[in-house]
């Protein structure tokens, strides 16, 4: 059986009817844990991998009520980037960013990731003005930015509709040539099978019922498939954070709303490059395989079914239109939602809670994608030794008393 | 190959047509679709496939073809990746495959190295990061049909609302039925019947030889559906060449209509709309979308010209083509008998292969085999022959033991030149799906079908299991009766329910999915994405199981038809692999489009200038006139500043603001957001909103209040002025105005709806003219007679009612830029008549108009802030140093307060709105630009930064961490572009306050 890839292991396959081992076995659960991770996302998988790769736990569950991935992780516009304009957040992403770009050799498995830039546009006067500021912030972060004007947007992006006759004239954008997109599937699959590598148990199609906490102490979990205990339980499980919280007598503060995406049909490329617009509400890159990839803006009421309303989706491919009017009579293919937990400030929570042994990740609002192996990691981190990683200080679930927000919503890319 | 003309088709002989495909010329008919205008020139080849640049012909005559996609026409009108079993025929059409099929092609060129790329080849390679980022844009050119368009849309597109107590969608036997029926048995309710096609009818066409009834069935009906469409439009509206791409929670579809003509297509001019989006809201669904045929899986099943049977009929009896003169017809179920005999008829040679044993002898069988057609039952197609075109078939014995097929016996070959095939049908649940129904696996129908039970919904016809057209139609009166029962149009149902004992969908047997088959290379279920069974064998193999891993692994059912022929076959094979029975691999999730929407009809009317209102005041031509740059402020459009010949932005600006300080000036400031306050608790209201306190604001006075959120953050400011005791105009931002109303409704109606207070949005009825500067006030004694301006009697901070230029006006003394002002506020309609008189009567004072970006200087002098560039969200009161304006004693408290208290906001270390002195006082900062401390790290950035013409020197505002603490120290602002001269600037820290400090100004000097 092939277990590594490589070229000799795919040559060696191919002239062996494709004798590939099991890349995400099946398992069953074992009754006992040392950690639990409650959601089989991006964030969820990474954490189980970076805790048995760097913190020596290896004894650790990932319990996913469906199939792993299958969240916001598989829903999302695969957008990578670290322009962030607070130094806590930008830090973050930043080691996000970092690991992603050596994610695919650290995981063995293409995840794809195609660093092919993001440009970040304004459309106005305080567009700009908050532009200068964010990308200022992150050369000083060490961050690679800089400010562009709309004509070497053009020059970059002959398609894009740079006239100052539009509605919403393109005034200039950020650029961040290190961001991207990657395959979102992907990266959920790439951690799943080099944690189970480890010997990470990774159990789908089991559903969380309840948390089990005595005397302060988190005990183990109640599921579909029986009883599961751990000392300690990590979730992950966005879009339904405030469902797992309440089963262990917690409330985050915390909003879920859908957030809705669509993809064209397939054409040859012609959009090498992301373009977010926050202003005018629309996102888009080129997949690999062709279709156009867009997202909208949130819906603003809260829900957990996994729709939005179509006005939100029109006015995207309005948005759409107005960046690239050649786009008109390419047509929607296919279109969805996900469930975003939002933080009054639009930063996560890295956290562990008033629960010994219960630990929270969550509230990634509609940036999470970008920030998985990071995410994973300082979770890991903060798992293992309980005791947040520096980087996560920032993110604990206090600051939502003692004031101290981090104000993201500017570079959130969504408004949320 | 064309039949004779009959009346089953749609296709008007009569009438030819010229179309060019692939730079050929061709002629069709009208009422041809572009596919069987081909087929009917026995031009099979449509386009090479996506992974293994295979050549491919069509399978389908409707929306559920994956191969022949088709770019349309050039230029504004050019539309890719149709398909061309969607595209209706005219004259002169021009179309060109998505991939060229005969083209040389790389994909198929490597073909020896197929087999060493299976289903996620690209996770197992190229996994170092930079040699991924060499080789994926070569990879990536392999990708996508159709190239993208290169010019705008010539067309335009529209969006029409309606409301319908009953929707049909499918106008197919089942739906013709319930159509009538509910119209039959009501007065006044609307109904609206949609279809993808042109014509109604669906299936029914192919049941016009062979069974007459069906014909005059049909015809009848139509016409009674027509002549209610004519004579009673209100109550029906017939959408054809519409299709029901989504289906939303409370019964809301869209549907998109194609209004596309042959003359609209060939004319220059735009049309009037190209497609129209309608958005239903329903009160009941019938949902008669009926069914579509899946393939049987054997190797090489892509070949050119193997073809669902059902569709190798509708090509027959609606456009009367056929591809082939010698056909062998494959399949599981009783509808191949259908389409042999209707082959035959034609006198066309058939021969059946049925995978079914013959112990249930039909009598369409008998009669078959009496008339010569050769029926071979029992036996299997393993595998297709040809190089490109099926040019035969090996079969072997089949039969079923237990839940296994066995294949068994010598391999026999056929020779054919067209392969009809039939797996059975698959409802058409997607709609139903859309928002959240599930679908169950029926072991009978073979096929997942829709719930059976669901509020304000009925399915009938195929797609819930019905097959015969007689069945389908009796399926459409009774679900139409139901729906008149739940509309409580009739209380009991008028007839009988008919008979449901359906005919089990054709006595189809289970899939024919033996291992000897799936373990073939080149056996594929989605053809447009090349996924063969073998690519599911291994991701299970891998453990992506889930179907929706299964789906995302292989691409399965990714493509433009979205799986609509392939997937059902794939969760067999998938059942079959993992051993576990169909309903337990489930689908995947059905989500709209259920056929690709444009997204230029999707934006409709809402792009360019419309893409988001276009706001202007009643004064905005004078500033045309006068030659006004504008700034988009929100959706207004405002003066940015007013160049004169030959001057930048600089001058113009240091003009402006001179004349201001020094003379008069004049601005625009209807845009400020207005909303009135009424109710007798409308004071109370103001004080829990703004932070200052409201409670003893006299009538004829004027305050300036600052709103914040929960968080304790300004969110705005503005002047509001009190009327009387139960009336105030609230001011707010220009661009704040419609959130601060939706904030003040959201405490009015959720938290405080004892409050006795009303609000309404007032921007748009006044406009308002603020004069500036030292003159002022002898320019407004010449305009208004009736107010005493004398400043003793009329305050700053205060209003008057009066008469300007006739005009009745609310004058106030406010000011934004620290100078003598009058805003006049009259009804918006005579914004420009009052702005003109008062430039006339300025003249003497050589009146300045000012814009936007003097304002900005002239308030930045004062040290005013301008919510969202000082502030940004994160921004108390304190930190812009404007604790003075948070009220100690309130009763209730206001918005905001209790966070001022937390730890965090009160840090010291908090960023803090300060003035920015640049050592070198020509020195402007650029804003956004980042004060360093010594290690070089951000300390807080320049909000505002100007030169000031006045005191002739650069001015900036920042947020300093800790700044107000900091007055007089130096330090470094940091310049980290290229483009703007990396360097460090010296700057000291002061007051905010830069010019008239002391307030001296206000009062003007007469």
């Amino acid at each position: 059986m092939q277990k590594k890839y490589s070229w000799y292991s795919l040559l060696k396959a191919g002239l062996s009817g494709q004798d590939w081992d099991q890349a995400i076995p099946l398992i069953q659960p074992k009754s006992k844990y040392d950690v639990i991770i409650i959601g089989g996302g991006g964030h969820g998988l990474a954490t189980a991998y970076y805790l048995a790769k760097e913190c020596g736990i290896n004894n650790v569950a990932v319990v996913e009520k469906g199939y792993i991935g299958g969240g916001n992780t598989g829903r999302n516009t695969t957008i990578i980037r670290s322009n962030y304009l607070r130094d806590e957040a930008s830090s973050l992403y930043e080691h996000a960013l970092k690991l992603w770009e050596g994610i695919s050799e650290d995981l063995n498995f293409n995840v794809m990731f195609s660093q092919r830039g993001v440009y970040n546009l304004g459309h106005s006067l305080q567009n700009m003005r908050d532009i200068e500021r964010r990308v200022n912030a992150n050369v000083l972060n060490g961050v690679d930015a800089v400010v562009v004007d709309a004509n070497e947007i053009k020059q970059q992006i002959p398609i894009i509709n740079t006239s100052k006759n539009a509605r919403y004239p393109i005034m200039g954008a950020s650029y961040q040539s290190r961001g991207g997109v990657a395959r979102h599937d992907g990266i959920a699959w790439g951690f799943a099978r080099a944690a189970s590598m480890l010997g990470v148990d990774i159990i789908q199609d089991c559903e969380v019922i309840d948390i089990e906490v005595e005397e302060g102490r988190v005990k183990g979990v109640k599921t579909t498939k029986g009883e599961i205990m751990a000392d300690r339980i990590g979730c992950v499980s966005a879009g339904h954070s405030s469902v797992l919280a309440k089963m262990a007598g917690l409330r985050l503060p915390i909003e879920s709303h859908p957030l809705q995406a669509f993809v064209s049909e397939a054409m040859k490329p012609v959009l090498h490059t992301v373009v977010m617009s926050n202003a005018v509400h629309g996102y888009i890159s080129q997949s690999d395989k062709g279709d156009l990839v867009i997202g909208a803006g949130i819906d603003g009421y809260n829900s957990y079914a996994q729709r939005g309303s179509t006005k939100i989706v029109e006015h995207a491919a309005a948005a759409i239109l107005e960046l690239f009017p050649i786009f008109s009579r390419v047509r929607m293919n296919r279109q969805w939602g996900g469930i975003v937990d939002v933080c009054p400030d639009a930063c996560p929570i890295i956290s562990p809670t008033n629960v010994e042994g219960l630990y929270f990740n969550c509230g990634w609002g509609t940036g999470g994608f970008k920030a998985t192996p990071g995410s994973g990691h300082v979770f890991a981190h903060t798992i293992a030794q309980d005791k947040q990683h520096p980087l996560a200080e920032p993110f604990h679930i206090d600051r939502f008393k003692t004031g101290a927000l981090i104000d993201e919503h500017g570079a959130a890319g969504v408004a949320h | 190959m064309r039949l004779a003309q009959h009346p089953s088709h749609q296709v008007d002989y009569s009438k030819s047509l010229n179309f060019i495909f692939n730079n050929k010329r061709y002629k069709g008919y009208e009422g041809d679709t572009l596919a069987s205008a081909l087929l009917a020139n026995d031009a099979l080849l449509f386009t090479r496939s996506f992974k293994y640049g295979r050549k491919r012909g069509l399978i389908a005559a409707g929306v559920e073809e994956p191969n022949a996609l088709v770019s349309l026409e050039i230029g504004g009108r050019y539309t890719p990746n149709l398909k061309a079993t969607e595209i209706m025929l005219y004259d002169g059409l021009s179309a060109v495959s998505a991939s060229n099929p005969n083209a040389f092609d790389i994909r198929a060129f490597i073909k020896p190295l197929h087999r060493f790329m299976p289903a996620g080849f690209y996770y197992k390679t190229f996994i170092k990061q930079k040699v991924w980022a060499k080789v994926e844009d070569s990879i990536r050119a392999f990708s996508g049909f159709s190239k993208a368009p290169t010019e705008e849309d010539v067309d335009v597109y529209d969006h029409i609302f309606h409301h319908a107590e009953v929707v049909v969608i499918g106008g197919g036997a089942a739906g013709i039925s319930a159509a009538l029926e509910v119209l039959n048995n009501s007065k006044k309710e609307r109904v609206i019947l949609v279809d993808e096609r042109t014509q109604l009818g669906g299936e029914l066409f192919n049941e016009f030889s062979s069974d007459e009834a069906a014909m005059t069935w049909h015809k009848d009906s139509v016409n009674r559906l027509l002549s209610f469409a004519n004579e009673d439009s209100e109550r029906f509206t017939l959408l054809t060449q519409s299709t029901a791409y989504a289906w939303h929670d409370q019964n809301y579809i869209e549907v998109l209509e194609t209004i596309t003509t042959a003359e609209s297509l060939t004319s220059s001019e735009p049309q009037k709309a190209r497609k129209i989006i309608h958005r239903i809201r329903a009160k009941e669904v019938i949902l008669a979308t009926g069914a579509h045929e899946r393939p049987m899986l054997f190797e090489a099943n892509d070949l050119t010209n193997i073809m669902l049977s059902q569709s190798v009929r509708r090509y027959l009896h609606e456009y009367g083509v056929i591809s082939g003169k010698k056909v062998v017809i494959y399949g599981n179920n009783d509808s191949i008998y259908s389409t042999a005999r209707d082959l035959h008829v034609n006198d066309i040679e058939c021969i059946v292969v049925d995978v079914r044993s013959s112990e249930d002898p039909i009598e369409i069988v008998a009669e078959l085999k009496h008339s010569g057609v050769k029926v071979l039952q029992g036996y299997s197609i393993v595998k297709a022959l040809g190089s490109h075109r099926v040019k035969g078939v090996e079969i072997v014995q089949t039969k079923l033991q237990g839940n296994d097929w066995q294949v068994f016996g010598d391999t026999q070959t056929l020779s054919c030149d067209l392969l009809a095939t039939s797996g059975g049908f698959n409802p058409v649940v997607h709609l139903d799906c859309h928002n959240g129904a599930k679908t169950y696996f029926d072991e009978v129908s073979q096929s997942f079908l829709p719930q059976q039970e669901r509020d304000n919904r009925e399915v009938c016809g195929a797609v819930a299991g019905a097959s015969a057209w007689q069945d389908a139609i009796n399926d459409g009166k009774n679900k139409a009766q139901f729906t008149l029962n739940a509309l409580g149009t009739v209380s009991k149902l008028t007839q009988e329910i008919l008979s449901e004992n359906y005919s089990n969908y054709f006595n189809v047997s289970q899939f024919f999915t033996p291992k000897e088959i799936l373990n073939k290379p080149k056996v594929f279920l989605d053809l447009q994405n090349d996924v063969t069974t073998l690519d599911v064998a291994l991701s299970i193999r891998e453990g992506y199981r889930s179907i929706e891993h299964i789906k995302r692994y292989t691409a399965m059912g990714f493509g433009t038809d979205q799986g609509k022929t392939g997937n059902i076959n794939g969760i067999a094979v998938a059942a079959e692999l993992m051993g576990i029975p169909m309903s337990e691999v489930g689908t995947t999730t059905f989500r709209p489009a259920y056929t690709g929407v444009d997204f230029g009809a999707m934006a409709g009317r809402e792009i360019g200038d419309f893409f988001d209102p276009q706001r202007y005041t009643t004064i905005h031509d004078s500033h045309v006139a006068s030659g006004a740059e504008f700034e988009v402020v929100g959706q207004w459009y405002r003066p940015w500043y007013y160049p004169k010949t030959g001057e930048n932005i600089h001058q113009a600006v240091y003009r402006e603001c001179l004349a201001v300080r020094t003379s008069l000036g004049m601005m625009d400031a209807s845009t400020l957001g207005k909303i009135d306050v009424q109710g007798s608790d409308a004071r109370e209201f103001l004080s829990r909103i703004y932070t200052n306190a409201w409670m003893k604001l006299a009538p004829g006075s004027c305050r300036y209040g600052l709103m914040c959120n929960e968080k304790g953050m300004i969110i705005d400011d503005g002047v509001s002025t009190c009327i009387n005791d139960n009336h105030f105009i609230m001011t707010t931002t220009t661009g704040g105005a419609a959130s601060v109303y939706s904030a003040l409704e959201m405490w009015l109606q959720t938290e405080w709806s004892d409050l006795d207070v009303h609000l309404n949005s007032v921007t748009d009825q006044y406009s308002t003219v603020a004069v500036v500067g030292p003159n002022a006030r002898k320019l407004v004694k010449l305009l208004c007679q009736d107010v005493d301006f004398e400043r003793e009697n009329f305050k700053f901070m205060q209003w008057r009612p009066g008469t300007v230029c006739g005009v009745d006006a609310r004058i106030m003394r406010i000011s934004f830029s620290g100078e003598l002002a009058y805003e006049i506020n009259v009804e918006a309609n005579y914004g420009r008549y009052i702005w003109d008189q008062v430039a006339i009567a300025g003249e003497k004072w050589n009146i300045t108009p000012y814009g936007t970006e003097s304002m900005h200087v002239l308030r930045a002098e004062k040290g005013y802030i301008i919510v969202g560039q000082d502030t940004d969200g994160s921004m108390t009161p304190m930190d812009v140093n404007m604790s003075w304006i948070l009220a100690k004693d309130k009763p209730f408290s206001y918005v905001g307060r209790r966070s001022f208290s937390i730890s965090a906001l009160c840090a010291e270390d908090r960023l803090q709105l300060v003035g920015l002195l640049t050592k070198d006082s020509s020195t402007v900062l650029p804003e956004g630009a980042h004060v360093i401390d010594n290690k070089g790290k951000s300390i807080g950035y320049v909000t505002s930064s100007y030169f000031s013409p006045i005191l002739d020197r650069s001015i900036a505002m920042a947020q300093i961490q800790g700044g107000l603490a900091k007055m007089d120290e130096t330090v470094l602002v940091k310049i980290v572009q290229k483009k703007q001269g990396l360097k460090e600037i010296p700057c000291e820290i002061s007051s905010s306050v830069f010019y008239d400090i002391e307030g001296e100004k206000v009062d003007g000097n007469d």
